[in-house]
């Protein structure tokens, strides 16, 4: 057990202390609080929205209603007296004809805004003119209710009423940043992995390093190395995303895109983790086994293709069957162990998926990774001290 | 006895890289394989080692089994020279000694003795892949002795070496021994075999061609070499029974006779013939007992 963790420590504290590992993590997070803070960014760079002095030449009743409107769109704008920056001409009330006359241009918001109020101003007037009572008024904004009936499953001919196909934004965003995450840490680590394996082996001391411990004990330290390692990024990233997050102005974002949890969200943030992880162990495992099987360091990427062309299927299948996730064909994919933790968690999402599904997705990713690390325990084994050239014979000198 | 090989086979496909060899390496010996390329020296380390798993035969160590958890009792040089470049020297040497099952602190202080005697101290916090070839072998050495192992094996140590890190190297070996490690090293030059072992094993193609101790080994041979020098013609001597061979060179004459006893007769045969300058009875070389065994020249 010792020299296991002599194994461990050594890589994982080379990992954790090296400058890309601590370059590439800064990046993310920093990139995260510019992208929950872009508007304030915006903001301090944006230099037309200085206040507006607005004339307003018209007659008092159409003040009283255009100007409140225009506050309400346009915090920027103020209605001046007399020397305003602007003169907004009333040029006739029916129908509604204005002219803006700027001493200089004003910004497209402010523009859009005055547009807006004129235009709520008009509707105003109409209303009015066709003497209309505040009921009436408010029936005519009421929505139409509407409800959406299937034929129920017997055949007795009745209806039922349809499920909602409306996905909660919270647990969407979730969903992307755990998968994104995930195929970029399995892209970065799966190289990583592969390259440590193969330099080692390159570079030959490996001899020296397996005649001191066993070739499967020295592989598993260096694999679960790594997968800490990566595990500790995607901790830190969240983190940061999360602290990045709350310092931002959350109450805005949350109002704008109607950002709030459901029963779903907690299960989702879990079943994402747990899957995010698992996946990580999984292409980490298959990309240990498929270093073993290099021993110079031109034939990595080629030998890496496995694990990029698996990773980039699960990805776009996860990102590309949103609007057909109830589909058997996602279903089925969700099985593939290499797609579940891509896949398993996107069924979770926009359908009432239970929890069966994703103990049996566990369970095959849990029996796959047993199986590929033992896998890249025995290749390893017999390759460790191969000079072998080629990928292929490779593999059949450990065939025989 | 240390270590004890018997029928050792090693089957690779359809090559027997190692044939059945049976090794007896005493406790506390300098024992040296020679062979050439493809002799078998380094299969037969990776055995001993547990790298491969032997075809047939048995490797004992002390009366018991090789195994993993006697690997700190082991020293090993691998005849492929590497070590992890973006590593420091000092990282590097401490992280194979702490898997040798030194603490940090032993290991730091046994690597500063032996950087000094190397006379490479000022490399210590230098990331390996700046070091010269010589520089990085010599790293490696002490990365394989740091833990004062029982027993030291090293593939072809002297190879890539100038004289002078020779020597250095030469010296430390010798201590080592000293010391009461068991030393097993693979070369293909035989006078590095002559100068220190008192114990060797010849392997050709696999097969164990002589082994033992030299003297005894030189002593069972028989042949023996005589070399005269003088102005008189001795060309008679070829005919004397017992004489396998002679060479001339202008005045000095090279004889391989089958045994020491016809050197007597030679002798009294020349001295009534005048006066020779030199009149000498040597042990047969290691190359005449691999020729003879072999029936070609070694290399």
């Amino acid at each position: 057990m010792n020299k296991f963790m002599t194994t461990f420590n050594l890589t994982f504290f080379s990992k954790l202390k090296a400058k890309s590992f601590l370059i590439t993590t800064l990046i993310i997070i920093a990139g995260m609080f510019i992208a929950f803070n872009l508007d304030k960014i915006i903001g301090l760079f944006d230099s037309d929205d200085e206040e507006l002095r607005l004339e307003v030449e018209a007659d008092e009743t159409f003040l009283s209603v255009f100007e409140p409107t225009l506050q309400s769109y346009d915090e920027t704008i103020e209605i001046a007296g007399e020397d305003g920056d602007a003169v907004l001409d009333i040029v006739n009330t029916d129908p509604l004809e204005a002219e803006l006359r700027m001493n200089e241009e004003i910004s497209s918001s402010q523009e859009e805004s005055i547009k807006l109020a004129l235009n709520e101003t008009n509707r105003a007037y109409v209303l009015q003119t066709l003497e209309l009572s505040e009921e009436e008024i408010s029936r005519m904004y009421e929505e139409v209710p509407v409800e959406f009936l299937v034929a129920s499953d017997n055949e007795s001919g009745n209806f039922e009423a349809a499920d909602s196909d409306e996905t909660n934004i919270l647990n969407m965003i979730i969903f992307y940043f755990s998968v994104i995450l995930m195929f970029i840490i399995i892209l970065n680590y799966a190289s990583q992995i592969a390259t440590e394996i193969a330099n080692e082996k390159s570079s030959r001391v490996i001899e020296m390093i397996v005649s001191s411990i066993r070739p499967t004990q020295h592989l598993m330290a260096k694999v679960l190395a790594m997968i800490s390692v990566s595990v500790i990024q995607v901790g830190l990233i969240t983190g940061g995303g999360l602290i990045a997050f709350y310092f931002s102005d959350t109450s805005a974002l949350l109002d704008q895109f109607g950002l709030e949890t459901n029963d779903q969200t907690l299960k989702i943030v879990v079943y994402c983790i747990i899957f995010v992880i698992l996946g990580l162990i999984l292409y980490l495992s298959v990309a240990a086994m498929l270093g073993s099987f290099i021993n110079r360091m031109e034939d990595l990427q080629q030998g890496l293709m496995p694990v990029t062309f698996l990773s980039m299927i699960g990805y776009f299948i996860a990102l590309g069957a949103m609007s057909f996730a109830d589909n058997i064909a996602v279903t089925i994919t969700s099985y593939f162990p290499f797609f579940t933790p891509f896949v398993m968690p996107l069924r979770l999402l926009v359908n009432d998926t239970g929890h069966m599904p994703m103990i049996i997705g566990i369970l095959i990713m849990i029996i796959t990774i047993i199986i590929a690390l033992s896998l890249a325990g025995f290749v390893y084994k017999r390759s460790v001290l191969s000079t072998e050239s080629g990928i292929i014979k490779n593999i059949k000198r450990i065939k025989k | 006895m240390a270590l004890e090989m018997t029928d050792l086979t090693k089957v690779f496909g359809e090559q027997t890289a190692v044939d059945s060899i049976n090794i007896k390496v005493p406790a506390g010996s300098m024992y040296g394989f020679l062979g050439g390329n493809g002799a078998g020296k380094t299969t037969t380390f990776r055995m001993i080692l547990q790298l491969l798993t032997p075809t047939s035969g048995s490797i004992l160590y002390n009366g018991k089994s090789i195994g993993y958890h006697m690997t700190n009792q082991i020293g090993y040089l691998p005849e492929e020279r590497g070590l992890h470049p973006k590593l420091k020297v000092s990282e590097q040497v401490l992280y194979l000694a702490e898997l040798k099952g030194m603490s940090k602190k032993d290991a730091d202080k046994a690597l500063d003795y032996w950087l000094e005697r190397f006379k490479v101290t000022e490399n210590k916090f230098k990331k390996i892949e700046k070091l010269s070839k010589g520089n990085q072998q010599k790293i490696q050495l002490i990365a394989s002795i740091i833990h004062n192992p029982e027993l030291i094996i090293l593939d072809e140590p002297f190879s890539g070496l100038d004289p002078i890190n020779v020597e250095i190297l030469k010296d430390a070996v010798k201590d080592l021994n000293a010391q009461g490690s068991t030393i097993i090293f693979s070369t293909h030059r035989m006078e590095h075999v002559e100068e220190l072992c008192e114990e060797l094993c010849i392997l050709d193609r696999g097969k164990q061609i002589v082994s033992g101790n030299i003297d005894q080994i030189k002593q069972d041979f028989g042949q023996k070499e005589i070399i005269i020098e003088g102005e008189h013609d001795i060309a008679f001597i070829k005919d004397i029974p017992g004489v396998l061979e002679m060479k001339q060179i202008r005045n000095k004459s090279v004889i391989k006779i089958a045994d020491e006893k016809y050197a007597e007769d030679i002798y009294n045969r020349i001295t009534d013939i005048g006066f020779f300058k030199r009149f000498q009875v040597n042990e047969p070389s290691l190359n005449d007992i691999f020729i003879a065994k072999v029936g070609r020249d070694y290399e």
